[in-house]
C-alpha cells in the first residue's frame, strides 16, 4: 500500500510541475522570429572598390567592401597618404546614406503648394525639358543674372563645372560654401597668399591649438588623428585652449579652459611674454616681418608696431583676468611655446566665426610668425599647387568671376545692396538644404516660395527639396563619378577619385551628368566651352594629365611613401608604367594620386607680397576690423577697451548664458540626412542619443534649478530651440554647449528629438570677413 | 439525501470541518469572480509580452532582472510556509498543530507553481525552456534551482497528500460528491489501526526528510545571486538569510491565511486565540534573527567599505532606494516586533496586522535586493530608473490573484483542518501528553532502595 | 594555440567612435532608435565611455573604449544554464543565438557591463537589408548578445591560410574595430606569441586591465595615458 500511495501522488507531482514548463512550451505558437540567417553562412566572393569620402571637407580614401557584388561595408583605404586607412565615423556610415529608405526613386515635380508632400514622378526628359524650358526663357528676355545657384559642397570637378556652365549661361549668381575659417583672409592680408595654412602636425613637437577641433570637425581630422599615432618616445606635446571640455580637449596632453571669445587675448599674453623673455625668432623677425617695430607710412602717420602694441595691451595680470586662464598657466605656456623646437598654433572657425574674431586670428598667427615657424618644418606651411588643367571654359575671353564670399546656406537669401540683382527666376539648390542649415529658416521659406521654379538635385526628400518644383535626384558619393583634393591643410597635394562604388539603385543622374546634358540641350555658346558628355571623362582626363606631368604617384603603402619623399628631394622620379593610361590605371586601383614631396626653401610659401616680407597686422587688417566692430583697444586689438573683467563678471540679466555650439564628430553639416548609425552614437562626453542636448555645469544647474533630464528652451534675443539638459562638469559656468545637427528629419528611419541653435544665432554676418557670427549669442534657460 | 443533509446530520467536529465542502455562500462566488478576472487579465499580459517581446517591461540595460525576479523569491518563499513549518511542528510533536498543518501545507503546493513560472515569464525565450534539460549546464545555479525546486514540489505534494488520505476515505464513505474523485484519491484506503500505524510511520519520515529538501530551496534562490560578482549579491551570508527570510514570510502568510479562514468558515473553535499567540511568538523569534541577519549583511559591506559595494549601499541607506529601504525595515522590524513583543497584541488582529506588514516588507526586501545593485554595476554606468511597466504589474496581481483562487477552490474540495487528526488528538493526546510529561519527572527512589 | 588578446591605448584614442560604428557595421547590429535610446536599450557591443574626473576649471578625463573583455576567467560563462556561451580553446567567449533561453544571468554575471539583451525585434528597413553583413548571422528577439571579437573574420582568415597551407600570419586576422581606429589605438593578436605587437604592449608597463581584482582575467589590456 505505502508503495501504491507514493507512486500515484508521485505522478500528480510531477505533472503539476509540468504545468510551469508546459505553459513556456505553448509559447512556441506565439510570433516569435526565427534566426535570418542562420550559423550556415557561406563566405561570399569579396572585392574592394577605392573611392574618396565626401562627407566633409577632410576627403579621406575609403574602400568599398562588396560581397557577391553586393555593397555591405566602408572601410579605410590603406593607401590613402593622409587618412591611411583611419576613418571617422561618419564615414562608416556613409554605406546608410547609400541603402537609406528616405531616398528618392526617381526624378519628382511638386503638385501641391511649396513645402507640402504632394509630389508626383516625372519622366527625366520632361523634367530637363522643363528647366532647359525655363533657362532658355529667361536668357532671352535678357534675365540671365536672374537665375542662381545654392551649392553647398562642390568638390573637384564638380566646382568647375559649375563655374563653367554659370560663365556660359551669364550669371554670377552662384554661392559656394568653402568652409572658410578666415584663415586664409590672414594669409592673403599678411603674406600674400591666398590659401589657408598647411600643417605638418607629426614634425611639431608643441601643437598650440585655439579652439580648432582638430579631433571633432577640423577641415583634416585624419591630420590630427594620424599625429596621435606614434611611438611615446616622440610625443608632440597637444595643448587645447577651448570654451568647453571638447572630444579634442580630452584626446590633447593638456587641456586651458578659456572664456569665451577671448583666445586672441590669451594670444596677446604670450606674445607679451615671449617678447619680454626675447624668446621670438631675431633673425627672422628684422630680415622678413614689418609691422613689428613701429613705422611711419608714406603721409607720415606713425603707426605702433606689434612689439609695442603688445608691451602695453599684452600684461599677464590683465590678460588672465579676461582669458580666466591663471598667470602661472600663462607663463608657462608662454615658455613652453617660446622654447619649443617646432611649435605651432592652430586656429579656426571657433576663433574667426565672431564679430571682430580677424583681430583673434591675427594675434594668434602672430604667434607663429614671431617664432619664425613660417615654411618650417612641423609650423605653418603651404600645400603646393597641384598639376592639373585649368578651368573648364579656358577658351572664354572674359570670364565672369564669381561671388564666392557668402556660405551657402548660412547666408542666402542675400541682400544685394540697392537691389541691384532682378529677382531670382530660377533657383538650383545642390548639395543645399538652406532652410535647414540657415539661422533664418522662416525667411528662407518664403524666398524659395516666391521663387517660380526652385530645382533641386538632392537625393533626399530634404526639408528645402520640398520647396523645389523639381526635384532631380542626384546619385549619392557612393554611386557617381568626381574627383576631390584634399583640405589645403594637408601639406602636400592629394588628389582622390571618387569612383562608383555600385551600380545606381534609384532611377538617379549624377548631376554634373545633367549641367552637362542642359548645357547640350541649349546649345549654342551656352555649350560652346563643353566637349564633354560626362563627369566621368572630366575625371580622366584630369587623371591622365596628372599622369603627364611626371610628378608624384599613384597611391602607395606608408612605408613607400617614406622612399618616395627621399628621392623626390633628390630629384629623382620613376616611371609608373609604361604609359600614361597605365599610371591612370594605378591610380584608379589604388584610388588617387599625391605628391609627398615638400620644398621648404621655396620663399613663396612665406609670402608672395611685393616685398617678400611678411606682415603682423598688415594695415588693411586694422582698417578691416575697425570697420566691423568696435569697443577694441587700439580699434582693431582682440580685447576690449574697458578693463579686464573679473572672474565674477555680473551676467546681464535677460540672457545670463553664453551659448556655445558646437560640431559633434558623428553628425555631417546642416542637413545631410541623418545616420542612425551615428544618432545611436552621439555625444561621447555626455552620453544618450537621438537627442539635442544642452550641456549645463553643475554648479550652474543649481543655480538654475535644474536637473539632468529636463526638457528646456534655450531662448535668446533671435529666437529659441528645445534641448534636453545634460548636467555635465566640462561645461563652464555660465555657459551652455549645444550641438548642431540633430533639427534635420529623417525620412523612413527614426527621427530624432533635435532642436537647431542656429534658431537661437544671429544671422548677421561679421562685415571684416563676411564669415558667420555664431559664437556671441546669449540665451537663457526655461524649462518646458 | 444531499451532501449537505448527510454533513448537517454529523456531529461536531466533521460537521464543521465538512460543511465549506457542500456549502457556497454568495461572497464566495463573489472574490472568486474576482479573482479570476484578474487572474485573466495576468494571463492577457503574459501573452501581450510574448508578442512585443520583453521590451513590454521596464527592464533594461543593466537593470535585467526586475519584478518577475522579485516575484519569483518572494513566492517561492511564502511556500517555505506550509510544509516546513508543519514539518517543524510535527517532528517536535507540538499539539497545537493539529488544526494548523493542513491549511499551511496547502500554501506550499499551491503557491510553488506560481513562484516556479516566475522566471518562465521573465525568459527571453520561454520557447526554448526545455534547453534547461536539453543542453543542461551542471554549473549554472539556475540548473540547481530546477532541480530543487522541482524536488520540493514533489515532496510537498506528497507530505500534503498521504496526511489527507483518511480524511479523503471519509469523505467517500460519506458518498460526498464528486464521488469518483474521492474515491480515486482514496485509494482503496480502509481505517485500521494496523493502517493508521503505516500511516503515521509514513508521516514520521516525510516530516523528516522535507526539512533538508525545504532549506536547499531557498538556499539555492539565494546562490543565484551570491555566486556572482555584484556588489551586495556576492556575500556567504545569503543562503541562510534568504531561507530564514522565506520561512519569515512563511509564518506571515500562514497566519493571514489562518485569520481568514477561520472568519469566512467559521472556525473560531479551532483555529484559537492560543493558535495565534503561539505563532506569534514564531513571528517574533523570526523578526529578531531577520534583523540580526539583515544588520551583520549590511554592517559588513560598510565596514569593509569597498567603492562599488558602497555605491549600491549608500543608494539604499540614503540614496534612490532610501525610501523602499527604510520602510522594509519599519514592515519587517519595527511594526512585527512591537506587536509581537507583547502577549496583549499577540492576538488575532495583532498577528494579522504584524503578518501583513511583515509580507509587504519581505516583498520590499527582495526588490531592495535585485533593483538597487542592477543599478550600480561596476565601473558605475549612467544613473539610471526602473519603473515597473503595466505589464509586469499586470502580472504580478494575476499571479496573486491565481494563488488565492486556487487556494480558495482546495478549499472546496478538501477539508481544510484535519479531521482526524483533530479526532485522534481528542481521544489520545491527553494521554499522550500526561504520559511524555510523566516521563520528564524524577523517578521515585523508595523503589530504588528496596 | 594561440590565445587572442586586443590592447587599446589610452594614450592615442581620441574617443571619436569609429570603433563604435564600425563594429555596428560589420556584426549588423541593429539599430534601436529614440525609443530604446531613452530606455537605455541600445545595443553596442563596442562603447567608448569617458571618464571625468574633478570641478571645472580643474578636470581630467580620458575616453576608455570597452568592447567584451574576453576574460580568461569569464563569470558569465559558468552561469548559463544551458551553455549557450562560452569561452572557446583560444580564448574567444562566444555566443550561440539558437539556443540562449534570454534569461540574461549572464549579463547580470559580468562585471563589465558588455552583454546586451534583444528587448524587441531586431528590425531593418527593408532597403538595407541588402548591405548587412552575410558573414554575420542576425540576432531574433529575446536573446543576450556581445562582442564576439569579431569570430567571423577568424574563421575567413582561418580558410584562406589552409588553402595556402601555411599557418595564420600577424595581422591577418584583425577584427573590424581594430582595423577602423583612425589613431592606430586598439592593436589585436595572439598575447601567447611573444613576437606580436599585441603580446609585447601587454607587457608594457603602462598596461593595466579593468577590475584585475575580481581575477577573472580579462584578455583586453589599456595602455595608461602618459603626460
Ligand atoms: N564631423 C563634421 N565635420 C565637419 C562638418 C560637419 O558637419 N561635421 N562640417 C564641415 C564644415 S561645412 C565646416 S564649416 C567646418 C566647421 O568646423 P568647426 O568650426 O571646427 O566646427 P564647429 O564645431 O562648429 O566649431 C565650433 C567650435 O568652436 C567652439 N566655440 C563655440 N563658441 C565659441 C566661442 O565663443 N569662442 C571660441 N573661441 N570657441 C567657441 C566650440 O566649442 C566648437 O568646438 O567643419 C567641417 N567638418
Ligand atoms: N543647424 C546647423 N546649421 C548649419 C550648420 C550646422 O552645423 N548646423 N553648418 C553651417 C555650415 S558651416 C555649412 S557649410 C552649411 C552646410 O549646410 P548645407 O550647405 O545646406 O549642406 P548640408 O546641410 O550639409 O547638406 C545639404 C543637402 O545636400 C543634400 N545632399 C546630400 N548628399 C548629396 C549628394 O550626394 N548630392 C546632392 N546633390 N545633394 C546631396 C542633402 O539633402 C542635404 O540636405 O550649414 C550651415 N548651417
Ligand atoms: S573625416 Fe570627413 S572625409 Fe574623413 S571619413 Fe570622416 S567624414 Fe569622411
Ligand atoms: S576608433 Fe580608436 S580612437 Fe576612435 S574611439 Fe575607438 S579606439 Fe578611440
Ligand atoms: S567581459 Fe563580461 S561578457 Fe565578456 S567575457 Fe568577461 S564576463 Fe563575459
Ligand atoms: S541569457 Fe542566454 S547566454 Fe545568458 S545565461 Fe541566459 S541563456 Fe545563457
Ligand atoms: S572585436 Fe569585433 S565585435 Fe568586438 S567590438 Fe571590435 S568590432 Fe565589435
Ligand atoms: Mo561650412
Amino acid at each position: 500500500m505505502t508503495v501504491a500511495i507514493s507512486r500515484r501522488s508521485f505522478l500528480v507531482g510531477t505533472a503539476g510541475a509540468g504545468v510551469g514548463f508546459g505553459l513556456g512550451a505553448l509559447s512556441h505558437q506565439f510570433p516569435f522570429a526565427p534566426p535570418e540567417f542562420g550559423p550556415d553562412w557561406r563566405p561570399g566572393v569579396e572585392s574592394f572598390v577605392p573611392s574618396t569620402c565626401l562627407l566633409c571637407p577632410a576627403h579621406c580614401g575609403i574602400r568599398a567592401r562588396l560581397v557577391d557584388g553586393a555593397f555591405t561595408r566602408i572601410d579605410g583605404n590603406p593607401l590613402h597618404p593622409v587618412s591611411q586607412g583611419g576613418l571617422c565615423p561618419k564615414g562608416r556610415a556613409g554605406i546608410q546614406l547609400a541603402y537609406h529608405p528616405g531616398r528618392l526613386k526617381g526624378p519628382v515635380q511638386r503638385v501641391g503648394p511649396p513645402g507640402s508632400d504632394a509630389f508626383e514622378p516625372i519622366t527625366w526628359d520632361a523634367a530637363l525639358d522643363r528647366v532647359v524650358a525655363a533657362l532658355r526663357a529667361a536668357r532671352e528676355a535678357g534675365q540671365a543674372q536672374s537665375v542662381e545657384w545654392l551649392v553647398g559642397n562642390a568638390d573637384g570637378v564638380m566646382g568647375d563645372l559649375l563655374t563653367a556652365f554659370c560663365r556660359a549661361y551669364g550669371t554670377d549668381r552662384i554661392t559656394v560654401d568653402d568652409y572658410r575659417d578666415g584663415s586664409a583672409e590672414v594669409m592673403r592680408l599678411s603674406q600674400g597668399i591666398d590659401a589657408a595654412p598647411a600643417y605638418d602636425l607629426q614634425s611639431s613637437d608643441l601643437i598650440l591649438s585655439f579652439g580648432a577641433g582638430l579631433s571633432e570637425a577640423w577641415w583634416a581630422s585624419p591630420l590630427a588623428a594620424r599625429a596621435r599615432d606614434r611611438d611615446p618616445g616622440r610625443a608632440a606635446r597637444w595643448v587645447q585652449i577651448d570654451v568647453r571640455l571638447s572630444r579634442t580637449a580630452v584626446a590633447a596632453d593638456q587641456w586651458i579652459p578659456i572664456r569665451p571669445g577671448t583666445h586672441g587675448a590669451l594670444a596677446l599674453g604670450l606674445a607679451y611674454l615671449i617678447a619680454k623673455e626675447g624668446l621670438y625668432d631675431a633673425d627672422v623677425i628684422s630680415q622678413r616681418v614689418s609691422g613689428w617695430e613701429d613705422w611711419t607710412d608714406e603721409s607720415g602717420v606713425t603707426h605702433a608696431g606689434f612689439r609695442s602694441l603688445v608691451l602695453r595691451h599684452g600684461r599677464p595680470d590683465d590678460v588672465s583676468g579676461r582669458t580666466g586662464v591663471p598667470v602661472s598657466q600663462l607663463t608657462a605656456l608662454a615658455k613652453a611655446f617660446g622654447t619649443a623646437r617646432s611649435p605651432v598654433a592652430i586656429w579656426d572657425h571657433a576663433v574667426s566665426w565672431r564679430r571682430g574674431g580677424l583681430a583673434d586670428a591675427f594675434a594668434i598667427h602672430a604667434l607663429n610668425v614671431m617664432r619664425g615657424r613660417l615654411n618650417r618644418p612641423g609650423g605653418v606651411l603651404v600645400q603646393a599647387p597641384m598639376p592639373l588643367p585649368g578651368p573648364l571654359d579656358t577658351a572664354r575671353a572674359t570670364p565672369l568671376d564669381l561671388s564666392d564670399c557668402d556660405l551657402t546656406a548660412t547666408t542666402w537669401p542675400v541682400e544685394r545692396a540697392g537691389g541691384a540683382a532682378s529677382p531670382t527666376t530660377v533657383l538650383f539648390l545642390y548639395q543645399s538644404n538652406p532652410i535647414a542649415s540657415s539661422p533664418k529658416s522662416e525667411r528662407v521659406r518664403e524666398a524659395l516660395s516666391r521663387v517660380p521654379l526652385v530645382v533641386s538635385f538632392s537625393p533626399f526628400f530634404d526639408e528645402s527639396a520640398r520647396y523645389a518644383d523639381l526635384i532631380l535626384p542626384d546619385h549619392t558619393y557612393l554611386e557617381r563619378w568626381q574627383d576631390a583634393a584634399a583640405p589645403q591643410a594637408v601639406p602636400f597635394p592629394v588628389w582622390g577619385i571618387v569612383q562608383p562604388v555600385i551600380r545606381p539603385l534609384h532611377d538617379t543622374r549624377a548631376t554634373g551628368d545633367v549641367i552637362l546634358n542642359v548645357a547640350a540641350r541649349l546649345g549654342g555658346d551656352v555649350n560652346a566651352w563643353s566637349r564633354w558628355k560626362t563627369v566621368e571623362e572630366i575625371v580622366t582626363e584630369r587623371g591622365m594629365a596628372l599622369a603627364r606631368a611626371q610628378r608624384g604617384s599613384a597611391f602607395v603603402e606608408p612605408f613607400r611613401q617614406g622612399e618616395l619623399r627621399e628621392l623626390e628631394s633628390r630629384g629623382w622620379w620613376l616611371q609608373h608604367g609604361e604609359s600614361a593610361e597605365q599610371y591612370w590605371q594605378m591610380m584608379r586601383e589604388a584610388g588617387g594620386w599625391f605628391d609627398p614631396i615638400y620644398d621648404y626653401h621655396d620663399r613663396s610659401a612665406v609670402s608672395q607680397l611685393a616685398d617678400g616680407r611678411v606682415w603682423i597686422f598688415p594695415r588693411e587688417a586694422r582698417d578691416r576690423i575697425r570697420s566691423s566692430a568696435d569697443g577694441l583697444a587700439e580699434g582693431f586689438l582682440p580685447i576690449t577697451e574697458e578693463a579686464a573683467t573679473s572672474p565674477a563678471r555680473p551676467a546681464p540679466a535677460e540672457f545670463p548664458l553664453q551659448l556655445v555650439p558646437f560640431r559633434v564628430l558623428t553628425l555631417a553639416s546642416g542637413g545631410t540626412p541623418l545616420m542612425p548609425w551615428l544618432l545611436e552614437h552621439l555625444g561621447v562626453l555626455t552620453g544618450g542619443g537621438w537627442e539635442t542636448w544642452a550641456e549645463v555645469n553643475p554648479e550652474t544647474a543649481r543655480e538654475l534649478g535644474l536637473q539632468g533630464g529636463e526638457r528646456v528652451r534655450v531662448e535668446s534675443a533671435q529666437g529659441a530651440f528645445d534641448a534636453t539638459v545634460r548636467v555635465f562638469p566640462g561645461a563652464q559656468p555660465g555657459v551652455v554647449n549645444v550641438p548642431y545637427g540633430l533639427h534635420t528629419r529623417v525620412e523612413g528611419w527614426g527621427s530624432p528629438r533635435g532642436g537647431n541653435p542656429l534658431a537661437a544665432i544671429g544671422a548677421q554676418p561679421d562685415p571684416a570677413t563676411g564669415l558667420p557670427d555664431w559664437y556671441s549669442t546669449r540665451v537663457r534657460l526655461v524649462r518646458i | 439525501m444531499t451532501d449537505l443533509e448527510i454533513v448537517s446530520r454529523l456531529e461536531q467536529d466533521e460537521r464543521v470541518l465538512l460543511m465549506p465542502l457542500v456549502r457556497t455562500t454568495k461572497t464566495f462566488w463573489r472574490w472568486a469572480a474576482l479573482m479570476a478576472a484578474v487572474t485573466v487579465w495576468g494571463a492577457f499580459a503574459y501573452a501581450y509580452q510574448l508578442k512585443t517581446g520583453l521590451g513590454a517591461t521596464g527592464l533594461n540595460t543593466p537593470e535585467y532582472w526586475g519584478i518577475y525576479i522579485i516575484c519569483f523569491v518572494f513566492f517561492i518563499g511564502i511556500s517555505h510556509a506550509g510544509t516546513l513549518i508543519s514539518a517543524i511542528l510535527r517532528v517536535a510533536h507540538a499539539e497545537w498543530r493539529r488544526s494548523i498543518t493542513r491549511s499551511a501545507e496547502f500554501i506550499t503546493v499551491l503557491v510553488i507553481g506560481f513562484g516556479a513560472v516566475q522566471p518562465i515569464i521573465d525568459l527571453g525565450r520561454p520557447d526554448r525552456v526545455l534547453n534547461v534539460f536539453l543542453h543542461a549546464q551542471p554549473f549554472s545555479p539556475l540548473l540547481w534551482d530546477v532541480m530543487s525546486i522541482g524536488l520540493y514540489f514533489t515532496a510537498s505534494s506528497i507530505y500534503l497528500y498521504v496526511p489527507m488520505i483518511p480524511d479523503l476515505a471519509r469523505i467517500r464513505d460519506l458518498g460526498l460528491h464528486p464521488r469518483p474523485l474521492y474515491w480515486f484519491l482514496a485509494i482503496g484506503y480502509r481505517d485500521s489501526p494496523q493502517a493508521r500505524h503505516t500511516l503515521e510511520r509514513m508521516i514520521s519520515i516525510l516530516a523528516v526528510m522535507v526539512i533538508p529538501i525545504a532549506v536547499s530551496v531557498h538556499t539555492v534562490i539565494g546562490w543565484i545571486f551570491a555566486l556572482t560578482l555584484r556588489p551586495m549579491w556576492h556575500s556567504a551570508i545569503f543562503g541562510p538569510y534568504f531561507v530564514m527570510g522565506a520561512i519569515f514570510s512563511g509564518i506571515a502568510a500562514l497566519i493571514i491565511a489562518m485569520a481568514i479562514l477561520r472568519r469566512v468558515y467559521r472556525l473560531e473553535a479551532y483555529f484559537k486565540d492560543v493558535h495565534f499567540n503561539h505563532m506569534g511568538v514564531l513571528l517574533f523569534v523570526m523578526t529578531v534573527l531577520w534583523f540580526y541577519f539583515t544588520f551583520a549583511e549590511h554592517l559588513t559591506v560598510w565596514y569593509g567599505g569597498e567603492e562599488a559595494e558602497l555605491a549600491t549601499l549608500n543608494s539604499k541607506l540614503t540614496g534612490a532606494f532610501a525610501f523602499p529601504f527604510w520602510l522594509m525595515v519599519a514592515f519587517c522590524f519595527v511594526v512585527p516586533f512591537a506587536l509581537m513583543a507583547r502577549r496583549a497584541t499577540r492576538n488575532v488582529t495583532g498577528t494579522v496586522v504584524a503578518s501583513v506588514a511583515v509580507v509587504i516588507g519581505m516583498w520590499l526586501e527582495r526588490f531592495n535586493i535585485v533593483v538597487p545593485t542592477s543599478l550600480h554595476p561596476r565601473g558605475g554606468m549612467s544613473a539610471l530608473h526602473y519603473v515597473p511597466s503595466w505589464v509586469e504589474l499586470s502580472i504580478m496581481a494575476g499571479t496573486l490573484s491565481g494563488f488565492i483562487l486556487v487556494y480558495m477552490v482546495a478549499t472546496k474540495f478538501f477539508p481544510i483542518i484535519s479531521i482526524w487528526e483533530i479526532q485522534e488528538g481528542r481521544e489520545k493526546s491527553i494521554a499522550e501528553v500526561s504520559a511524555r510529561v510523566a516521563g520528564y519527572l524524577p523517578d521515585d527512589l523508595v523503589t530504588v532502595e528496596r | 594555440m594561440p590565445r587572442w588578446g586586443m590592447v587599446i591605448d589610452l594614450d592615442k584614442c581620441n574617443g571619436c567612435q569609429a570603433c563604435e560604428v564600425a563594429c555596428r557595421s560589420e556584426n549588423n547590429v541593429a539599430v534601436g532608435g529614440p525609443q530604446a535610446a531613452r530606455e537605455n536599450r541600445t545595443i553596442s557591443w563596442m562603447q567608448v565611455h569617458t571618464e571625468v574626473e574633478g570641478e571645472w576649471p580643474a578636470i581630467r578625463a580620458r575616453f576608455v573604449p570597452q568592447p567584451c573583455m574576453h576574460c580568461d576567467r569569464p563569470p558569465c560563462t559558468l552561469v548559463c544554464p544551458v551553455e549557450a556561451t562560452s569561452r572557446d580553446r583560444e580564448g574567444i567567449v562566444s555566443q550561440i543565438y539558437a539556443r540562449c533561453i534570454g534569461c540574461r544571468y549572464c549579463a547580470n554575471a559580468c562585471p563589465y557591463t558588455v552583454k546586451f539583451f534583444n528587448w524587441y525585434k531586431p528590425s531593418y528597413p527593408d532597403s538595407v537589408v541588402p548591405g548587412l553583413n552575410p558573414d554575420v548571422s542576425m540576432r531574433p528577439v529575446g536573446v543576450i548578445e556581445k562582442c564576439t571579437f569579431c569570430h567571423h573574420r577568424l574563421q575567413k582568415a582561418r580558410d584562406v591560410a589552409r588553402a595556402e597551407k601555411r599557418p595564420l600570419r600577424e595581422g591577418e586576422y584583425s577584427p573590424a574595430c581594430a582595423d577602423s581606429c583612425p589613431t592606430g589605438a586598439i592593436v589585436f593578436g595572439d598575447l601567447d606569441d611573444a613576437g606580436q605587437r599585441v603580446a609585447q604592449l601587454a607587457r608594457d608597463p603602462r598596461a593595466f586591465r579593468l577590475h584585475e581584482d575580481l581575477g577573472t582575467q580579462p584578455k583586453v589590456y589599456y595602455l595608461a595615458e602618459q603626460d
